[in-house]
């Protein structure tokens, strides 16, 4: 019970750090936002007494989410309710957005770089470099499982973020080519 | 503290967050809505049939007995026998087909009816699809979501500094993002693990045909039983499965571990038949660990799973680090909670892109029918199927599209919002009172209590978010246009 109540105390008083130092609430800033880090890790060592490292691990970085959420609302600024009649509402504008082809075009390659060419390319990526570790072929495999949908993000991330769609669009396609390589030939 | 971020590289990440977000923030709503409610899958599937008694303790004979009973012809290539615990207190065998409740005489009871539950459930993993399709849909919204988090954090170059600010009733575009980066940066760890843990529900079974090819030759049999097991080869005398002589056997291979499900594998084939003892250990995030015996009920061995490579244990884990099955109930409602967070995230970020618009069309209309008519569609789903055991799925559907529909025939959100809240209210008490009237004693068990007490607040939540939102529709539709300003 005590560890329990200790990693719970750690998390709030955590949290309440970053609150004072990012809220503007103390003139001492930055140690109190390292005094805050820093509780917040020590937090993990309480949990994990508490829970068992497994579950303290995952339930420290869970429950100082909540605390935030409490601290927010707490200082949450009601500002004053203004309403709005909506003149137009009797009638929707229509999109025009669709009829362009040229952005129904763009979107679509978005959508199939974004989607399958992102996708099989995060695939042979990952179990390209998992497979280069000196691990055993579970560890391997399963970490490949896992490293293969962030890397996938990464690289949708990238082609709907960049200007120069060609440029992320080729390096995804050329990684893909080069794991792909390195897997199969 | 202030993220040190160029200009052009948060205000691109900005359009690519609200690109990955329109287009899959419908289908992430739905996701994240069912996976909030599944978290609490034991309590519903309870909740389905209170009237079936409830124990702690079983008497490995009468599982034995009960076993036998299963006519010959519903026996399939798998059965599954539950043992009770603490979140389902409830024995039951089943079939792949369907399932019984177990007696305490041995003879099977009740047929095993969690339709509903399993609606929720469905919806969550494969969005009602054809399942292998669905499966690898909800897989890809996975990853997309890595690249929404992704892009969410370098489109915030004030993540710190903001942390806390939240500024509530000003202009729309304000609060809803507000609401959105609050839940979002807080509930970040939890979002990357639901993020990653479900792509793993979906692409897993494509990956396994990528790593088949690199490691096994293209024989996924065998990459599947490097990680989950080879099936033991056994040649034995046809008889009785000996489930006691397991199950006793289990208190000293594992002293510490607690069964609480029976496989039997081969279950059609008595020379090959075997039996997997699922053993939950605490402390562990691991599902069970499998220990695996013949049919005479001599020990074969364990999988490895609890002691095995780190790789065999961490994707035993992925479930209930998924489901927030582990430590206590506080753990679900804490996921409960962070659910709820990531299902208004999904929702406030496609109001921020509708309000960054700067005009209105049928897209405000659509999204406030599909929102907030989903949850009335639950609700009828679950007058239909648990009330009048029928077929639900259709009624979900049907009820999400005739709320998109309606809303843009009423073409003004905020009434729609405030019809389907009042929906939702009517709904969820009809489905309460129903539900106590089919059940009468057995809807007053504790358990019963307690659900139906939850969907009753949720009920009043619905009917005073509905009120005060009537109020500023009437108070908007007496503010002379001209003074007044943005929001709905």
């Amino acid at each position: 019970m005590l560890p329990l109540l200790a990693g719970t105390a750690l998390s709030v008083a955590g949290v309440a750090c970053l609150f004072g130092s990012w809220n503007g609430a103390t003139t001492r800033k930055a140690w109190i936002n390292g005094l805050g880090w820093m509780l917040l890790t020590v937090s993990v060592i309480a949990w994990s007494i508490a829970s068992g490292a497994e579950f303290g691990t995952t339930l420290a970085l869970g429950v100082p989410g909540i605390i935030a959420w409490i601290f927010a609302l707490r200082s949450a600024e009601l500002r004053e309710q203004r309403v709005r009649t909506r003149k137009p509402l009797a009638k929707v504008e229509p999109a025009a957005k669709i009829t362009d082809a040229r952005s129904w075009l763009r979107h679509f390659w978005f959508f199939v770089s974004t989607v399958p060419l992102s996708g099989a390319a995060s695939a042979v990526v990952s179990v390209a470099l998992c497979q280069s570790l000196p691990w055993s072929d579970t560890n391997e495999m399963v970490l490949a499982i896992f490293l293969m949908p962030l890397l996938w993000g990464c690289a949708a991330y990238w082609i709907v973020a960049d200007p120069k769609l060609s440029r992320p669009t080729v390096t995804v396609i050329a990684a893909g080519a080069i794991g792909a390589a390195l897997l199969f030939l | 503290m202030k993220l040190s971020l160029p200009a052009g590289l948060v205000r691109q990440s900005l359009a690519g967050h609200s690109w990955l977000g329109v287009l899959t923030g419908a289908l992430m709503y739905l996701i994240c809505l069912s996976g909030t409610i599944a978290v609490f899958y034991q309590e519903l599937e309870r909740w389905e049939q209170p009237q079936i008694a409830e124990s702690l303790g079983y008497d490995a004979a009468t599982l034995e007995r009960a076993y036998a009973q299963v006519p010959a012809s519903d026996i399939t290539h798998h059965m599954f026998i539950s043992l009770p615990t603490e979140e389902i207190p409830r024995t039951s065998i089943s079939t792949e087909k369907t399932g019984w409740f177990v007696n305490t005489d041995g003879s099977l009871g009740q047929e095993v009816k969690h339709e509903w539950t399993h609606l929720i459930i469905n919806l969550h993993l494969y969005l009602h699809l054809p399942e292998t399709f669905g499966l690898i849909l909800v897989g890809v919204l996975g990853a997309l979501l890595c690249g929404l988090i992704v892009s969410g954090i370098l489109a915030h170059p004030r993540i710190f500094k903001d942390a806390f600010a939240l500024r509530l009733g000003g202009s729309r575009l304000l609060e809803q993002a507000d609401i959105h980066n609050r839940l979002s940066v807080w509930s970040l760890p939890f979002q990357l693990m639901i993020a990653i843990t479900g792509a793993f529900f979906g692409l897993a079974q494509l990956m396994v045909l990528l790593l088949s090819y690199v490691y096994t030759d293209g024989d996924t049999e065998a990459l599947m039983a490097r990680v989950y097991g080879a099936e033991p080869k056994l040649e034995q005398a046809a008889q009785p499965l000996a489930i006691g002589k397991a199950l006793a056997a289990m208190k000293t291979i594992a002293p510490g571990a607690t069964p609480f499900y029976i496989t039997v594998e081969e279950a059609d084939v008595p020379e090959k038949r075997f039996m997997i003892v699922g053993a939950e250990h605490p402390g562990r995030l691991i599902y069970a660990e499998q220990y695996r015996f013949d049919s005479a009920g001599n020990y074969l061995d364990n999988v490895g799973f609890s002691d095995g490579e780190t790789g065999q244990q961490a994707i035993f884990s992925v479930y209930r680090l998924h489901f927030g099955h582990f430590a206590s109930f506080s753990v679900k409602v804490l996921y409960g909670v962070l659910g709820l967070a990531m299902t208004i995230v999904c929702v406030t970020g496609f109001n921020i892109w509708l309000a960054r618009r700067k005009h209105r069309d049928h897209w405000n209309n659509l999204w406030a029918g599909f929102v907030w008519g989903t949850v009335p569609a639950l609700a009828l789903s679950g007058i239909a199927q648990v009330i009048f055991g029928t077929a639900a799925t259709a009624v979900l559907w049907i009820g999400i599209a005739a709320a998109t529909a309606l809303a843009q025939w009423w073409n003004d959100e905020r009434l729609a919002k405030q019809r389907f809240e009042f929906a939702a209210t009517g709904s969820i008490v009809v489905l309460i009172v129903a539900y106590t009237v089919k059940f009468g004693a057995a809807a007053f068990s504790s358990l019963a209590l307690t659900v139906n007490a939850t969907l009753a607040a949720i009920a009043i939540t619905f009917a005073y978010a509905a009120t005060r939102r009537g109020r500023l529709i009437s108070a908007s539709r007496s503010t002379p246009a001209d003074l007044s300003e943005g929001r709905t």
